[in-house]
Parts: C-alpha cells; structure tokens; sequence
C-alpha cells in the first residue's frame, strides 16, 4: 500500500522534503514508516521522540494502522499564536 | 455562531467584528489579539514566519471551537490566525467570544486559546536581528 507523507517546519528541513510517498505491507502502522525516510539513526530517534502524527488530518498514536493512500503527516512541536 | 479564518491577508477588528451577530443576549464580548513580539529568550526578533498545514488547522480549530461552546456558555466564537511572513508590531491572532455574561468569555477564550497553543499545526520560525532564524518551540500553559 502507498501511504503519503507530509512533513512540516523542522522535520521538512532535516527530511529535505515537504511532500513523498512509501510503499509499505498491508498492516504497517505509522510506526514502520519512519525507517523509510532513510534518516541517520540518532536523528531518527530525536524527531520521533518529539513529534505527534496525524492521518488525513487527525492525530493518531504511533500504533495507528494505516489504510493505502492514507495521508501522513509528521507534525514537530506545534508554536501557533 | 462559530468562524474559522486562516488568511496571509492583514486580520483587523472591524473587518473580523462584522462576522459576529449582534446578538442581544450576549451582554459581553471578550477578545484576544496575539501580537509579534520584538524578543524572545533574549534575542531581538525582526520577524516571524507563520507555516501552517492548513487543511488541518481548519479540522483542529473547529474541534477546538465546538469543544469550547459545549464545555463554556459561550454563544459565538471566532478565531482567526494569520500565516506567512509578518514583521513585529503585527496580528498573528484575533479570537472573540460572545456570552450572556463575561466570565464565562474570559473562561472560554482562555480555553480555546490553550488548545490551539497545544494542537494546532502552526510553527513560527523566528528571524533575529544577529541574522540568526530558528523554529520557535512554545511552552504550553
């Protein structure tokens, strides 16, 4: 299944790009993606121990298990205001 | 009543007040406008850049509207953020709740201004007078 990943502010300058797309197995969950976005390890672990996830526009745990062509955006700590 | 505006136009009072009735059981009308600051942690902010992920700023904050009418007695509510590059002096933010009586405007506006705060997704990126720029990570209270 393909899943849409979208990524903003912080998390778009280290991932190089706002918008992509992975390929993963039917059952992956928001947690199988971040491998996928070929990040140094360490940096890996630093952003998803900050960032909440939403899918087609709202929040989800980690857990969450994503459907093909779901929208996924990896959202860093949010400044409104 | 409820409005939700997110615009990279100028957001002024009067032009915003026309969206709310005047409604003659409402005997107060709260409003709060968020300001660009000129520091932040020591640093002499020039300007702030505004990025939001639009179409879910506009599911989150009426989340946030409908959960602040149900738990306030506030009978119309609107929030309207701005986006995009804004200098200091400038209005990020206008939220104005209409309520039989002020308290529990002040109650709900407080509320519906602490939630966007914790969940809504919009990120400053703040530029410094040293030349500096860096994303702003906000304490949430």
């Amino acid at each position: 299944m393909r899943i849409h990943i979208k990524c903003f502010a912080k998390v778009r300058e280290i991932v190089g790009k706002s918008a992509l797309a992975v390929d993963l197995p039917a059952g992956g969950t928001v947690r199988d993606v971040m491998p996928r976005l070929d990040l140094d390890p360490s940096v890996q672990a630093d952003i998803e121990s900050s960032v909440m996830f939403a899918v087609n526009h709202h929040y989800v745990e980690p857990s969450y298990l994503l459907q093909d062509g779901d929208e996924l955006a990896i959202i860093p700590p949010v400044s409104g205001g | 009543m409820k409005k939700i505006i997110i615009t990279q136009e100028v957001l002024s009072f009067s032009q915003l007040r026309k969206f709310l009735p005047n409604d003659h059981a409402c005997g107060a009308m709260v409003f709060f406008e968020g300001i660009v600051r000129n520091h932040n942690h020591g640093k002499i902010v020039t300007k702030i850049d505004y990025e939001a992920y639009e179409p879910m700023c506009e599911v989150e904050l009426n989340r946030i509207v409908d959960e602040t009418m149900q738990e306030f007695p506030v009978q119309h509510l609107l929030i309207a953020h701005r986006v995009g590059m804004l200098a200091v002096g400038e209005t990020s933010l206008w939220v104005m709740a209409l309520s039989s009586h002020r308290g529990e405007g002040f109650d709900g506006m407080q509320h519906a201004i602490s939630q966007l705060k914790k969940r809504v997704p919009i990120w400053k990126r703040e530029h410094y007078a040293d030349g500096s720029i860096d994303w702003v990570r906000c304490v949430h209270v």
